[in-house]
């Protein structure tokens, strides 16, 4: 670890500096002492943050959107988009790994830090509106699913958060992210619901290549889920989350390929499973039942006909397991961000009694969510339809931080943007922006598109 | 692992290597930067893409209100 060249801070090393010591010298033993399979151990030690961000992130409403996709409109054009949107988290989430990797600071701090407290304050306005926004609509799916076996809310919402608290009980950032993985590691049970509604496979590769077919065409109802696609992809919690975790477990630049392979697994296990929940919805597309507004428990029973029992079974366990691996991972990144604000310690390394606040922002942002879940009369359908697009339209300004972070030279050193990169943010950015004012359009003038 | 004055510690944490490791994911953690300056193109960029967000949220004000009625 050499690469780190503008040291200005305290150097007394705290609790969390140790932990990350330790796990450092793990990997260099196995650099060391297994040189022919070093490939694969250092990337099972040094996976974690990519996979949980893009698993995460496919998470209650995301998971509900593509559902809501597949019973809409079937297995064509929205197969492809979701490849697409994915390709765009992975460019997105890389520029996040590299900051973290090169600098060992979450990306509240480093906004703060390089920009100032005001537009510091937007960012962090942004996030946390966000970011509560969905986690409500995490405790929304984690009810739904129980709700399909009969759970009562009230036990639903207070075992999530007991299991959100196992996840940090050990105050070892090691454990929680192999909790946390091995739970986002369940998003694959929608790959089996997919199975049992009978796919044409062929379909599927015809709408791969063909981008096709695009029922109905372009109208406000198609952009309205392609925005809602997209912000089951990229979200300004995950530039906060994946750029924490990564320094917290104490990454550099020397562990940037298995960093970015991290990344890549996630966004294609993340885009797999995303396109197993439209292709299991896709038989009430093609029996012709009406979907627009299913909630997750009503996609569960319109799914028995077509999947059996098991099936819709699944799909609520699914629902619950995203909705319960989005809580963990959301309340995280806003405890890494208020944390680096606030300038206390804010790592899953450190002990209860040094990082008090940190583990406090944790479960009470968690609580506080999961607890407006239960009031009655809460507008909850509203936040549902809204998270995924407001989390759309957030992401420009994001990007744009992450942008202006990855091209600083003080910062990034050799390893800012080069042009291929910056080509490919700035694109993201103006297609996101596109596709806001798109929907806008759609929506101040309902009969634009015929 | 015992627990000492605010903070819990290893039994090789005395180990100067490992102590030498730690000192440099501490200054990573704790290094200061300074506030870059904002040249006026990138300043225009930051207000415009503020103005998007919004005037996006009008956008979204609006869906909320065509719902509830």
């Amino acid at each position: 670890m050499t690469e780190h060249t503008a040291l200005t801070g305290s150097q007394n090393p705290a609790h969390e500096d140790f932990d990350r010591a330790h796990d450092r010298r793990a990997i260099d033993l196995i650099r060391r002492r297994h040189p022919r399979w070093s490939g694969a151990r250092l990337l099972l030690l040094l996976a974690g943050p990519g996979v949980i961000v893009f698993l995460g992130e496919n998470d209650a409403p995301s998971m509900l959107s593509y559902a809501a996709t597949g019973a809409q409109f079937g297995i064509g054009f929205f197969i492809p988009f979701v490849v697409a949107t994915f390709a765009i988290g992975f460019i997105v989430q890389e520029m996040a790994v590299r900051i973290g990797a090169a600098t060992g600071q979450g990306h509240a701090e480093l906004i703060f830090a390089r920009f100032g407290r005001f537009w510091g304050g937007f960012a962090m306005l942004d996030l946390v509106a966000g970011n509560f926004l969905t986690l409500v609509t995490e405790f929304i799916g984690i009810r739904a699913g129980l709700g399909f076996f009969g759970v009562p809310a009230v036990v639903a919402v207070g075992l999530s958060i007991v299991v959100i608290g196992f996840a940090i009980s050990t105050s070892r950032y090691k454990t929680w992210e192999r909790i946390t993985m091995g739970l986002a590691l369940g998003n694959a049970i929608f790959l089996p619901v997919a199975l049992l509604s009978h796919p044409d496979p062929g379909a599927i590769g015809h709408a791969l290549l063909t981008w096709s077919p695009l029922p109905h065409g372009l109208t406000p109802d198609t952009i309205t889920l392609m925005i809602a696609d997209i912000g089951a992809t990229v979200t300004p919690w995950m530039l906060f989350f994946q750029q924490g975790a990564v320094a917290d477990k104490g990454l550099t630049t020397s562990d940037l390929g298995a960093a970015r392979l991290d990344t890549l697994i996630g966004s294609i296990l993340a885009a797999i499973f995303g396109i197993a929940a439209i292709v299991a919805t896709a038989p009430l597309f093609t029996h012709g039942i009406s979907a627009a507004n299913f909630e997750a428990a009503q996609f569960a029973e319109a799914l028995v006909p077509y999947t059996g029992h098991l099936g819709a079974t699944l799909f609520a366990i699914g629902i619950f397991e995203a909705g319960l691996v989005a809580a963990i991972t959301i309340s995280t990144s806003s405890a890494y961000a208020f944390g680096e604000v606030l300038g206390h310690a804010h790592s899953l390394n450190s002990p209860f009694r040094d990082a008090l606040p940190f583990y406090v922002i944790l479960l009470g942002s968690a609580c506080a969510a999961g607890g407006l879940t239960l009031i009655p009369g809460a507008p909850l359908e509203e936040i549902v339809i809204l998270v995924n697009v407001v989390a759309t339209l957030a992401m420009p300004p994001a990007l744009l931080f992450l942008l202006v972070l990855a091209n600083d030279r003080e910062l990034m050193g050799d390893f800012r943007n080069r042009l291929l990169a910056n080509i490919a943010g700035i694109g993201v950015t103006a297609f996101l922006i596109a596709c806001g004012l798109g929907f806008a359009a759609t929506v101040i003038f309902p009969h634009l598109l015929g | 692992m015992n627990a000492t004055a605010g903070s819990l510690i290893r039994a090789d944490d005395d180990d100067p290597a490992l102590r030498r490791e730690a000192m440099v994911y501490a200054a990573r953690r704790t290094a200061t930067w300074q506030r870059r300056p904002m040249s006026p193109g990138v300043s225009i960029l930051f207000w415009s893409l503020r103005a998007y967000v919004f005037f996006m949220l009008g956008v979204v004000a609006l869906v909320l209100l065509r719902l509830a009625h």
